[in-house]
């Protein structure tokens, strides 16, 4: 008989919860952490994009700047701050190999700010690594369903 | 001081209405940004009459490739004839006007119309539709041709169109920003440039206006980049890193000049609303004049077509937005566009993409784009804030008792250079006025 207590997923599992439980709760600072130095957040401007291939992006950049600007009082687009609910399904590995984990997953987020909800459905692949302090992100990529449309701003990582 | 409330709300009371009463030497009615009316009036006097940049030929290389494009409202199909040159045409099926092209992109022999196959040639004229017999002799009234855009022209490679067989030629149009364009085409080694990359695209709600008076407002970027600016000046060390992995913060830092260091760079206004700005990044990768093994490469490349004393002309060219009113700003240093789609009077669309150089080192085309990921992504450190304000102003206009906008800064101090072109101080708001004239002249010009 279980309960859901007893219910230990595996490690790759709880990280994509635990990575988007702290997005939620703009931990940005420590999101950062949670790649490898070399790590990049890739959300390609459009939904066809592979890896390598020299295409625009929604973001792309050292990630500490991100964390830290829009942590930063004088960050217009951020006062009132936004708040975020990830929803997370359908996480499943797709590939191990020496190199890491491929983890996949179906992300619906909902973010409220100045009392307007906007809703991204998302893709998301996790490429991680296994280190001496656990899993890091090589690569978290996201494939938004409207990854080609007009956005208004949208500073903060999904 | 405020002044009785008089913006027309409906077409028919623009009759009476006088443009020059709203745009002032030293102040601009708010209605200019938010009145429906004044917008509707704004798609029929500018968006039809002057010329509005809609592309690169780049995008339509052969016979039949299509894309769908906007002169403001109107969405228009861009199409490569079979000779060689360019049309477009009112994207309305001439029976019953459903949208006859739908995907932004295409290959096409012909045009069908998906309700009752109608079907067009690449000029846009009718070429046949099922029972002919059934609709009887075409009466003279009737338009069974798509509505042609009356004058569609490339001037090196940039695509602009005008619904009007009057008014002034492309060149004439584009004065003194044709410099911008040919900048941009002369840093080529082949002399070509190719989109590539995909595209941005950027929504905010406020005036169209806003974003082309911005992008030459030199006082803002201090203020509203200031939170972006500050975190990158805790950390010299990415501005440091390698390639186009420190551009973003380069970019940054760039923007956190003092107001006096503003002030020091150029502004220069041309007949028409065009307007630019001088260069005001000086370190990195994103200098003028880089020196690391990428553009010694790309520099040779450019010798071998123009030889050094040219090469070092071109490469002297350092400015920024320029600014083709109404609806085009140009980074020829960076091979990157940003083109303005109004939506309605309080809804924008910003679009952005990058053209490659053919003949240059593939990483010259990776600095575009991130130039572009930084400087106009929904996402951006720097747009996002810039974006903001845009819809904090069209809040603030939309309603209260104070129906002007203050557009007085460096009102006088004002040089002319020549009969068409004029310069001032970085804090000046020579080009918003000047942007204001053009606006004022195109919705003056009679009906």
């Amino acid at each position: 008989m279980h309960t859901p207590t007893d219910w230990n997923p595996p490690d790759w599992y709880r990280f994509v919860l635990d990575e988007a439980t702290l997005l939620d709760a703009r931990g940005f600072v420590d999101w950062v952490g949670l790649f490898t130095p070399d790590g990049r957040y890739w959300m390609p401007a459009s939904p066809d994009a592979t890896v390598g291939q020299t295409t625009l992006a929604l973001f792309d950049e050292v990630l500490m700047l991100r964390a830290q600007r829009l942590l930063h009082p004088l960050t217009h687009v951020q006062i009132p701050p936004s708040r975020t609910h990830h929803h997370v399904s359908g996480i499943q590995l797709i590939q191990a190999t020496n190199e890491g984990l491929r983890v996949a997953s179906m992300q619906w987020i909902v973010e409220q700010r100045a009392q307007v909800q906007r809703h991204f459905s998302a893709r998301v692949q996790h490429h991680l690594r296994a280190t001496p302090q656990g899993l890091k992100m090589v690569l978290k990529r996201i494939d938004l369903i409207d990854a080609e449309a007009a956005h208004r701003a949208m500073p903060f990582p999904l | 001081m405020h002044s009785p409330p008089t913006a027309p709300h409906t077409a028919a009371e623009l009759g009476g209405w006088d443009a020059a009463a709203w745009v002032q030497p030293h102040r601009v009615h708010r209605g200019v940004y938010t009145d429906p009316a004044v917008f509707a009036l704004e798609q029929q006097r500018i968006f039809q009459r002057a010329w509005v940049y809609i592309g690169h030929e780049s995008e339509v290389p052969e016979p039949g490739d299509h894309t769908l494009a906007h002169m403001g409202t109107q969405e228009i199909v861009l199409v490569r004839q079979a000779d060689g040159g360019l049309a477009a045409f009112e994207n309305r099926c001439s029976h019953r006007g459903a949208r006859l092209v739908v995907q932004p992109k295409g290959q096409a022999r012909q045009f069908t119309c998906a309700y009752h196959a109608w079907s067009f040639h690449l000029d846009g004229r009718l070429q046949a539709m099922p029972l002919p017999q059934g609709y009887g002799p075409e009466p003279a009234q009737v338009q069974r041709d798509l509505i042609r855009i009356r004058q569609v022209q490339s001037y090196r490679g940039f695509v602009f169109a005008m619904h009007s067989d009057e008014g002034p030629t492309l060149v004439q149009f584009l004065g003194g920003l044709a410099s911008a364009l040919d900048n941009m085409v002369d840093r080529s080694p082949s002399g070509r440039l190719v989109h590539s990359g995909g595209k941005l695209r950027m929504l905010y709600h406020g005036n169209w206006k806003l974003f082309m008076e911005n992008a030459v407002d030199l006082v803002h970027p201090l203020f509203v980049h200031g939170g972006a600016v500050m975190v990158a000046r805790q950390h010299p060390e990415w501005a440091a890193l390698e390639g186009v992995t420190g551009q973003t913060t380069q970019m940054l830092l760039a923007n956190g000049m003092k107001l006096s260091e503003w002030d020091g760079v150029d502004l220069h206004a041309h007949d028409g609303g065009h307007v630019y700005m001088g260069g005001f990044y000086r370190h990195g990768v994103i200098a003028p004049q880089r020196q690391d093994p990428v553009f010694n490469a790309y520099q040779a490349a450019l010798v071998q077509r123009h030889g050094p004393e040219k090469t070092q002309a071109v490469l002297a060219v350092d400015r920024f937005n320029n600014l083709i009113w109404p609806n085009l700003s140009v980074n020829a240093r960076f091979q990157t566009v940003r083109m303005v789609q109004p939506l309605a009077v309080d809804k924008t669309m910003i679009s952005s993409y990058c053209f490659a150089m053919e003949g240059a080192p593939a990483e010259m085309h990776e600095l575009s784009l991130r130039f572009l990921n930084t400087a106009s992504s929904p996402g951006s450190l720097v747009a996002s804030d810039d974006l903001e304000i845009f819809e904090r102003c069209q809040q603030g206009l939309s309603e209260g008792l104070n129906d002007w906008i203050d557009t007085a800064r460096g009102l006088g101090s004002d040089q002319a250079q020549s009969a068409t072109h004029w310069r001032a101080n970085g804090t000046s708001e020579l080009p918003i006025r000047h942007q204001l004239q053009a606006w004022l002249h195109w919705m003056r010009a009679p009906a």
